[in-house]
């Protein structure tokens, strides 16, 4: 009887079924249309959110920082109105007045209004007594050549506090390193400010680029497959950031960054379990700390070249069995958005910090190779991995001053991930990655 | 391995679709739609189910083609997105795949091959829908994608048994329905 064998019936059925093939209505397409615009507006209004909060927790750091202050740009003090760019010894006095600050002699000029007063220590200055016209006898202050090339290396402006000129006791807030800025160069009779002397510089912009080692952290429950063994893997890490100067020792930073990072897997174990065979493609399924991956079962038979491997053997028409005796590696590529708060220790011409803060990951690939005899080759896919993840990062900061704007830096850093980097909730896997980051970055 | 060679202007049309060129994933949309509308049909006990299944796996498909790796067969790419879309929406659903565990191993005596000959396409295709979801699912995995048991059990999370017993209903409830189409009796004589 034909339908005695259930063969007949499937037979059947997927003969006429397997290629069936109807035309839809044009409102299907209508539809797909509209989802593909919904859904490439809604991206854009994703990147348009985080940056606005990445510019929200910069604006709300900058307002906190700016409160919390004790920073007076001599700006706020000075204004170069008052000083009308000009400050001079008074013309009625033909002695200088000398006053302390902290070990160091200083001498006060005052503004023409003499409304403010500077504090200069002397011991920058050049002092020398010339003849007036009308002979009497005045002191002229000028730098000296070699805090010429103290001004030269200015990093900072001049941190002046306005003196009380009813108190001889200047106020001893002013620290040793003491630098100021002039507009000009050279020696000279007064000593001139400008607005461009207060000018800071509160944004820097670097770029660096690592080589990284990467593992994993990983949970996994309710399996029974023997998992390979796994390896870290060594691989690389490079960006560009934007630091904004909150206060004198902190700062905020933030840019993109482009990661790679993985494991090795070595004795993969393929079973006849393993394998999934539908029409022209037969793929592997294997399983390791980072999830599940799905590799192309040809990419193991080179039949053009060197044929079956020796490790892969038939059986009677089954799936083989075998153990990959090449190492496999698992690779993800990711977008990393760092959010990130420098402190200064140090900083004279070699400077430290510690770093740390939070990351925002955008996976952006991600494959399975293998090492072939043409070379590495991608053999397959991890399944089920989330798009976004997030991961911290603590590490030091050490910054050499090659110009007054531009340093040269070095950051060993250690990433580790919080959210798992797989949505398989039965895979817990938090990838982590130590990096010796070094970079140059320029102030402005 | 012999899989399909992707043709040069589909593979011009898939890399044109990745930039999200909007003309060419209509292009790649009408090469294959109709193909897999077939498919989700299958699927779907009705046309307007089969109509969002085709929705959502086109979106899925363009929102994958980033990890399409140009080897194998294309359409057999597109199909596999189409399979898991429909059986996620199966997996969202609240009923239960394992109602009977019976066997129904026993099969009728039929023997009207010259009559199955005469049914059409779209014939074979309702029989298919009316069939309830878990039956109808557990068949097409089985008999039209090529699954094992054991692959359809960790796609549903069912057992092995229930997979089995499922198909076999599927198969016995097909063949009444071929039965009551053309009114043959048991025999097996049409009438």
């Amino acid at each position: 009887m034909y339908f005695d064998n259930n063969r007949h019936i499937d037979e059947y059925f997927r003969n006429h079924l397997k290629d069936y093939s109807q035309v839809p209505d044009n409102s299907v397409w209508d539809k797909i249309e509209s989802r593909l615009s919904h859904d490439s507006k809604m991206r854009k209004i994703f990147v348009f959110r985080t940056a606005a909060i990445a510019l929200l927790i910069l604006g709300l750091s900058v307002f906190l920082a700016l409160e919390v202050s004790n920073f007076a740009p001599a700006s706020t003090n000075f204004s170069s109105s008052a000083f009308d760019k000009e400050l001079s010894l008074s013309e009625t006095e033909t002695e200088p007045r000398y006053s302390r600050i902290n070990d160091y002699e200083g001498v006060v000029f005052s503004s023409k209004d003499e409304t403010s007063d500077i504090s200069v220590p002397k011991d920058i200055l050049y002092e020398e007594s010339i003849q007036t016209p009308n002979n009497q006898l005045q002191k002229n202050f000028s730098l000296q050549e070699e805090s010429l090339a103290k001004l030269t290396s200015l990093r900072e402006p001049m941190k002046l506090k306005k003196e009380d000129k009813s108190n001889a006791e200047l106020n001893r807030s002013i620290s040793d390193n003491f630098y100021f800025a002039a507009s000009t160069a050279g020696q000279f009779q007064n000593i001139t400010f400008s607005q461009e002397t207060y000018k800071t510089s509160k944004f820097s912009l670097s770029g660096s680029f690592s080589p990284i080692l990467s593992y994993r952290h990983s949970k996994i429950k309710n399996t029974n497959n023997t998992p390979p063994v796994e390896n870290s893997l060594l691989s690389y890490s490079g960006g560009m950031d934007v630091s904004y100067n909150l206060a004198e020792k902190l700062s905020f930073r933030t840019g993109m960054h482009y990661t790679k990072f993985g494991q090795s897997l070595n004795n993969v174990e393929v079973t006849s379990d393993s394998y999934t065979m539908k029409g022209e493609n037969t793929t592997i399924k294997i399983s390791s700390s980072m999830g599940q991956g799905q590799l192309r079962f040809e990419e193991f038979i080179d039949n053009q070249l060197d044929g079956t491997p020796d490790y892969i053997t038939y059986d009677n028409g089954r799936p083989p069995e075998f153990t990959v005796e090449t190492a496999i590696y698992q690779t993800f590529e990711t977008v990393k958005m760092p959010f990130l708060l420098e402190y200064t220790f140090l900083d004279e011409k070699f400077n430290f910090s510690m770093i740390g803060g939070l990351n925002a990951n955008l996976l952006v690939n991600e494959g399975i190779y293998m090492e072939q005899a043409q070379g590495t080759k991608q053999v397959g896919s991890t399944k089920n991995l989330n798009s976004i993840s997030y991961s911290g990062t603590l590490g030091v900061g050490l910054e050499y001053d090659i110009t007054p704007k531009a340093q040269l830096f070095m950051e060993p850093s250690f990433d580790y991930y919080i959210t798992s980097l797989i949505s398989d909730k039965s895979y817990q896997t938090f990838p982590y990655f130590f990096g010796f980051f070094s970079g140059v970055s320029i102030s402005f | 391995m012999n899989y399909l060679i992707v043709s040069k202007k589909l593979t011009n049309i898939i890399k044109a679709c990745q930039r999200g060129d909007r003309p060419s994933q209509k292009d790649l949309y009408s090469l294959f739609a109709s193909r897999l509308y077939g498919v989700c049909l299958r699927y779907s006990n009705n046309e307007e189910d089969a109509k969002d299944l085709l929705q959502e796996g086109f979106i899925k498909i363009f929102n994958n083609l980033k990890h399409y790796r140009y080897s194998g067969s294309f359409e057999g790419w597109m199909r596999k997105i189409i399979v898991n879309t429909a059986l996620e929406r199966f997996r969202k659903s609240t009923r239960s795949l394992a109602i009977e565990s019976e066997d129904y191993m026993d099969s009728l005596q039929l023997d009207y091959e010259h009559v199955l000959e005469e049914l059409g396409y779209k014939d074979l295709m309702r029989m298919v829908q009316e069939l309830s979801e878990q039956y109808r699912i557990v068949f097409n995995l089985y008999v039209i994608e090529g699954y094992t048991h054991k692959e359809i059990s960790q796609k549903l999370n069912i057992g092995e048994g229930t997979s089995k017993s499922n198909l076999s209903r599927a198969r016995e409830l097909l063949k009444e329905k071929v039965r009551s189409q053309y009114k043959v009796n048991k025999a097996g004589k049409v009438i």
